[in-house]
């Protein structure tokens, strides 16, 4: 029989009290994790289940640091043998001196995300047929398309949390889809993807047409760009560029187990200047129907908004339950782990630039020469030394104010963090969110994320 | 559930035309400091099945593949996850292939290590005390994380094969400050193996701790065209251009640029690449006795001289292309070239970069780019450390004219020169 990990409520919660008669704090987060996966590409298709992910992860704190113990072996007589041996290994080390963990309110909540249309009462062959159509489409639409994809995911997390004072359980469900291009000519190759999710059902599981349209076009222009003469230029990040700005620049630089470490150097930097006045940035796991939206984070703690920079100055870093203790921090909804077999780091959620006032035409307006960046692909920040390098596929030239077609490819921007913060001018009227993001901390530690923001204008190195 | 239950259910599934089963057990002893504390010490185990499913049917007198999979963890019985699995693999249309069939003997792979297994506990704390007694001047250890995994693979097929390997895993990320509070930097390292007497952690500390003591004084490159040499982490990801274009699956989705016996580049300045998967090299991170399905792999040569010879494939792309299955790309080896270290240094100015944010040639296009994290500018007896700004360019404007070192290296998942000049590549920086 296999159990639902909402049914071990009582069993952690007995667990938990028998850990704590040993050791000053304990808790246990049961996590499930279970989706299907639709791919139809121009030469294979997959539908799948997505590999379950359940298992319990026991925590407990010596008084000097955490020690866990994670399975997958939901038996009962299991979890209590997981949790005591735990408990043994941790008793030699008991120290009664060192810093006391807040259990927090006592609450017994349960929260749900809602959905239009349930993923599970569509037919698996309705599925199979929106990404076969959305692939014929794309397709069809251009001779040089040598290989096209279309994806359908559906992800639903259920997690369990328990500690003395929390019985928090919540249900997430989000749902995703993904359109990816190959164009060749005889001499190169070019490739794009476009997409969204959000939390929630079957309602989001087609790309608007508009989308697609402009994937085939972009492809296009990509497929024959040159490369442009690196150096420094007035530039327009698009919504999803200047989101991933937002997630390098003081995302990862404003997690407090990097200050802990001594490895961000915003910790020095609170409340002083480090971006325009123009610039406002949050990080939320409460924004309502966001991809990386949670009810609680993996220790408990109830999602809300952190306001990273206000008006330019940096405000708050990102908590996780270890460096808010050592650095008597205020706790923020941002411990999370990959599953239940990874450790709990202090990490980002939904990243974004708050917008302003300005028009795209307003911005574009007064450029003699410069780009716009857009379709973002990766990027990383180095919160030591705010280095930071953000790569995207397409960059358009901007001249005497206005957009003229021509496209360069990849273009990858680099520079000084609070430097390009600090050279934004213009913050554009409207905010965009892309949810396709995952991110990773170093080199492993994958996490849903997402982030976004206006569009902007300022002045940035490019390559 | 034992492994052999499943297997026997699955055999009486009348409707299914092959099936695989993979047991896979972790085991994992973690461990992570800061500064000289201990964090969390961490114990995982997890076990689990992953099943797939085949079964083969005519559409329009055509023969077509449907497929699913599945996991089972626990007390999770394989019943009730087969109808659903059955039910998408009968909307699935691929293209048919064969499972492996049995083979008499794996080859013997040394990617296992008895002692470390034993006692994971005991090295984890051997490598904790390395880190936090490791000495350099003007140097501090801010944090470590220290995983020891034991893996075990159990897989059998419809087609009676059956087959098992065991791995361990050692792996140590550390970080290193330098300097003072007017002005610090940092540096992150990684080093991972199967046996634990390839760590060698104390070369690789006092490496980084001198890079960390360079990088405090260093700055961006001039913006220029510059010949650039690859060294140590930018070595790892340099191939996976070419890695990707010699794959099975990319000639089978139309996106490969490469074609049999033709050469990779036209008439190329420099030396030419001669490139090989090697599935066998002990302890090496993509060393392995059999592959997802089963597959013993192949040492093949890929590319000869500059010329493509022999694509890598698994078994489905293998069938799907009409060519002789030998696994996926295994571990990089590449032949050393003419020049020393020191010859490819000249003629001045030279980039010599060691670690990037990321260097990700793109698999399709063969773009790269990537932000300087460790570097130096050669300039006759001159060596200024570099930091910050970018490279950029192709894979095919960047083999137009490359140089391999004559000395050689082994890293995790490559064995080749210890260095790759690249000519004339575009560096964005001050």
């Amino acid at each position: 029989m296999v159990i639902m990990i909402k049914t071990l409520n009582f069993l952690l919660a007995d667990l938990v009290f028998d850990m704590e008669k040993k050791v000053p704090y304990a808790s246990a987060l049961a996590m499930e994790t279970e989706g299907e996966k639709v791919t139809v590409e121009t030469h294979e298709q997959k539908a799948e289940p997505l590999p379950p992910q359940r298992g319990v992860v026991f925590t407990v704190f010596t008084g000097r640091h955490f020690m866990e113990a994670a399975t997958n072996d939901l038996r009962p007589e299991m979890l209590k043998k997981t949790a005591q041996d735990l408990v043994k290994k941790a008793e030699d080390l008991i120290r009664y001196d060192g810093p006391v963990i807040d259990p927090g309110e006592m609450t017994d909540q349960e929260f749900y995300v809602q959905r239009q249309i349930k993923n599970e009462d569509i037919p698996l062959a309705r599925k199979i047929d929106l990404c076969q159509s959305c692939k014929d489409r794309v397709e069809r639409a251009d001779k040089r398309i040598t290989s096209a994809l279309c994806q359908y995911l559906f992800v639903r997390t259920r997690e369990l949390f328990v500690s003395r004072h929390k019985k928090l359980y919540q249900d997430l469900k989000r749902t995703q889809a993904v359109a990816f291009v190959v164009m060749c000519n005889s001499e190169r190759a070019a490739q794009l993807h476009t997409g969204h999710a959000y939390q929630g059902g079957y309602e989001h599981a087609a790309l608007p047409e508009e989308k697609l349209d402009k994937l085939i076009t972009d492809c296009a222009s990509i497929l024959y760009a040159e490369r442009l003469n690196p150096g420094y230029y007035d530039c327009i990040f698009s919504p999803a560029f200047a989101g991933m700005f937002a997630h390098e620049a003081f995302g990862h630089g404003m997690e407090t187990d990097m200050f802990l470490k001594h490895r961000a150097k915003g910790a020095e930097y609170i409340n002083k200047q480090v971006a325009s006045p123009l610039v406002n940035m949050f990080d939320s796991p409460a924004l309502p129907g966001q991809a990386a939206s949670f009810f609680f984070d993996h220790e408990g703690q109830p999602a809300s908004e952190t306001q990273i920079i206000e008006n330019g100055i940096l405000k708050s870093g990102l908590t996780d339950l270890n460096s808010a203790l050592r650095l008597n921090l205020r706790r923020t909804a941002n411990g999370r782990r990959e599953s239940f077999t990874h450790k709990v780091y202090a990490r980002m959620t939904n990243t974004y630039f708050v917008p302003g006032k300005n028009s795209l035409e307003e911005m574009l307006k007064d450029i003699s020469f410069g780009y716009l960046l857009e379709h973002p692909s990766n990027g990383m920040e180095d919160p030591k030394g705010w280095g930071i390098q953000l790569e995207g596929y397409y960059a358009e030239e901007i001249r005497d104010g206005q957009l003229t077609g021509k496209v360069y490819s990849p273009v990858i921007v680099t520079g000084y963090v609070p430097e390009l913060l600090k050279s934004i001018t213009m913050v554009g009227d409207k905010m965009e969110i892309g949810g396709l993001g995952m991110c990773g901390k170093g080199h492993k530690e994958w996490v849903k994320v997402t982030d976004g923001g206006p569009y902007l204008r300022l002045k940035a190195r490019l390559g | 559930m034992l492994l052999s239950e499943i297997a026997d259910y699955l055999s009486s599934v009348k409707e299914l035309t092959a099936w695989e089963v993979t047991q896979l057990e972790r085991r994992e002893s973690q461990l992570y400091t800061v500064f000289q504390d201990v964090e969390n010490i961490r114990e995982v185990t997890t076990e689990e099945f992953q099943v797939r499913i085949y079964l083969t049917y005519e559409r329009n007198a055509r023969s077509f593949l449907g497929e699913s999979s599945f996991v089972l963890t626990g007390d999770d019985l394989p019943r009730p996850k087969i109808k659903s699995a059955l039910e998408m693999a009968r909307l699935i249309a691929n293209q048919p292939f064969s499972l492996p069939v049995p083979v008499s003997v794996y080859p013997a792979i040394q990617t296992f290590d008895a002692k470390v297994a034993l006692d994971p506990a005991y090295y984890l704390e051997h490598i904790r005390k390395d880190l936090i007694t490791f000495s350099s001047p003007g140097i501090r250890s801010s944090s470590s994380e220290i995983f020891i995994a034991e893996i075990t693979y159990n897989l059998l097929n419809s087609n009676g094969l059956c087959a098992s390997r065991k791995e361990t895993e050692t792996m140590v990320d550390f970080v290193f400050l330098a300097g003072n509070k007017d002005k610090e930097g940092e540096i992150e390292g990684l080093k991972r193996c199967r046996l634990y007497d390839d760590l060698n952690l104390a070369p690789t500390l006092n490496q980084y701790a001198a890079y960390a003591r360079d990088m405090l004084t260093a700055e961006p490159p001039p913006t220029g065209l510059y010949d650039v040499i690859f060294a140590e982490e930018a070595l790892d990801t340099f191939f996976n251009y070419f890695i990707a274009q010699a794959g099975g699956q990319a000639a089978y989705q139309g996106w490969s640029q490469f074609k049999e016996n033709e050469p990779i580049m036209t008439n190329p300045k420099g030396e030419r690449l001669t490139l090989i998967s090697d599935p066998f090299l002990p302890g090496s991170m993509k060393s392995k006795s059999f592959d997802e399905n089963g597959l013993a792999p192949e040492k093949v040569l890929v590319i000869e001289n500059n010329i493509f010879r022999n694509r890598t494939a698994n078994k489905r792309y293998a069938d799907y292309l009409g060519i002789k299955p030998t696994g996926n790309f295994a571990n990089v080896v590449v032949s050393p070239g003419d020049y020393s270290l020191k010859e490819l240094m000249s003629p001045a100015p030279v980039l010599h970069l060691l670690k990037f944010s990321t260097f990700e040639p793109n698999p399709v296009t063969g773009a790269f780019s990537g932000e300087i994290r460790v570097g130096y500018l050669i300039d006759g007896d001159k060596r200024v450390p570099i930091k910050g700004g970018s490279i950029s360019g192709t894979m095919s404007k960047a083999m137009q004219e490359i140089y391999f070192s004559q000395e050689t290296t082994k890293r995790e998942s490559y064995s080749g020169p210890l260095a790759i000049k690249v000519c004339n590549v575009n560096v964005a920086g001050r």
